[in-house]
């Protein structure tokens, strides 16, 4: 009798020592978690609004300055001019996964977009990222002072040098490597190729920018006097097709965008040949911006690209 | 003399078979044993019954508190559109499934809402089939508030089935 009920007071003692056990490791788990919430820091600056219809298009840099990997589930954006608000939780599909001390750069198309109705680019809007630990991460914008610069010492429009590119013709009138082309500041002679230019409106009346078909890249060769190209603005959709006759394009306030320049007559559209008199010249690359800004006219030359045409 | 000591032990052997008192206590001793291992039996199960029970409770209550542990919910936006009502966007980022939340708790300096009657929708806007959140799930709850001070500033609790509770705030 006495041995039954010390085997019973023992297991009785153990099972509670064995409850014990697991709720100390369930805490342990659960003050892991919260470490780990604690540590995951992502920073998200260099942030940019553009409104496309009733979307907002946010782009920003994200890094992942903490000890722990982090996924980004979701992007809030509110717009405080209206106010109202919108988010995109999709962008769980596109892997917004960052190790410990990686970059992830969402620009152009791998832009986020929110669905804001009635959004305006004048509108001011603040975002930010969800990540899967339940942390929000705000969106630094980038400094207004690039605004001002551009805007008084430059122009509207800036242009951005480091996505400068070119494009190879596929076919009639189609772009054949659009939009991705080729990054680099050497061009070749033939086969005819075409510009791939990245703007963005920096007006500070936040007005929309209209380029008219006049707007080109125009080419000039110090060493061969005389010599000069031109190529139009072009309409492309995103198979790189250009489209004829040319409809202006438009570029809201903050809103950055990539535009081709492929035609020797404006409005329409034929290929640009360079022809051998400057082969393995350098030359100087200016941008000639024509149109409207909001109801007045609108005009800008940005230089800053010099190219080597050589002989392939 | 040994005829007689030999018929003494005959009469005392005699007496003693046929002594019938001499058999109830043996019959008493056997009862009481058996009394004794009975009644050792019937703790012992009774024992066995109330440490089975205790074990039983005690691992409820163990398990319950441990998944009350692990349950996670964060408020990912509150949004007061001026029409007498807010949305609470929560995302379900702990390790366990089925967070159901029984009350919501709104408050400001004395004014204080308490109601656990909402719908739990994803964020699409339909509703959530069971009702609860599982590890990684998002929705969204509407609470009917009536007229929030513009620009007052609101604290939020919400209180799972499990007795967690969480925390938050918010703008009007």
């Amino acid at each position: 009798m006495v041995l039954a009920m010390f085997v019973i007071s023992t297991n009785v003692f153990l099972f509670t020592i064995s409850q014990n056990t697991l709720y100390s490791q369930a805490v342990r788990e659960s003050h892991q978690t919260d470490t780990d919430r604690f540590n995951e820091q992502i920073v998200a600056s260099d942030g940019n609004y553009s409104v496309w219809g009733d979307k907002v298009k946010v782009e920003a840099t994200l890094t992942n300055v903490g000890a722990v990997a982090a996924q980004i589930i979701n992007l809030w954006v509110f717009d405080t001019s209206l106010p109202s608000y919108g988010f995109n939780d999709t962008i769980v599909s596109l892997n917004l996964n960052l190790n410990p001390g990686e970059i992830l750069y969402l620009r152009e198309s791998e832009a986020i977009m929110v669905s804001i109705p009635g959004a305006s680019s004048a509108d001011i809007f603040n975002s930010w990222f969800v990540t899967a630990r339940g942390n929000t991460v705000a969106v630094e914008k980038t400094e207004s002072i690039i605004v001002a610069q551009v805007a008084q010492g430059i122009g509207l429009m800036a242009l951005d040098f480091m996505t400068f590119r070119y494009f190879f013709y596929g076919g009639q009138s189609k772009l054949a490597n659009y939009p991705a082309g080729v990054h680099s500041y050497n061009v070749p002679r033939t086969p005819e190729i075409a510009f791939g230019i990245t703007l963005t409106n920096y007006d500070p009346l936040k007005r929309t920018i209209q380029l008219n078909q006049y707007s080109q890249v125009w080419l000039y060769f110090p060493k061969a006097p005389g010599q000069s190209l031109v190529w139009h603005i072009v309409n492309v959709d995103s198979n790189g097709t250009i489209t004829t006759p040319y409809s202006p394009i438009s570029l809201a306030y903050r809103q950055t965008r990539l535009l081709a320049f492929a035609s020797a007559v404006a409005g329409g559209f034929s290929k640009v040949s360079i022809p051998s008199a400057v082969k393995n010249l350098p030359c100087a690359l200016n941008l000639l911006l024509l149109g409207t800004v909001g109801s007045n006219d609108y005009g800008q030359n940005i230089p800053f690209v010099a190219l080597f045409v050589y002989e392939p | 003399m040994y005829i007689g000591r030999t018929q003494m032990l005959v009469r005392r052997v005699s007496s003693m078979i046929l002594n019938k008192r001499a058999e109830s206590y043996v019959i008493s001793a056997v009862i009481l044993a058996g009394v004794a291992i009975a009644m050792g039996f019937a703790v012992l199960g009774w024992a066995q019954s109330r440490s089975s029970d205790y074990a039983s409770q005690y691992s409820e209550t163990m398990n319950d508190e441990t998944a009350k542990l692990r349950e996670r919910l964060a408020v990912e936006y509150i949004a007061y559109d001026g029409d007498d009502e807010i949305r609470i966007y929560l995302l379900n980022w702990g390790n366990i499934d089925d967070i159901e939340i029984q009350t919501i708790h709104i408050r400001k300096d004395t004014w204080h809402l308490t109601t656990s009657t909402f719908t739990l929708k994803f964020f699409n806007g339909s509703s959530i089939p069971d009702q609860d959140l599982d590890m990684g799930e998002e929705g969204y709850i509407t609470v009917s508030t009536g007229d929030l001070q513009i620009g007052g500033y609101y604290y939020v609790r919400i209180v799972t089935v499990r007795g967690a509770v969480f925390d938050s705030t918010f703008v009007a």
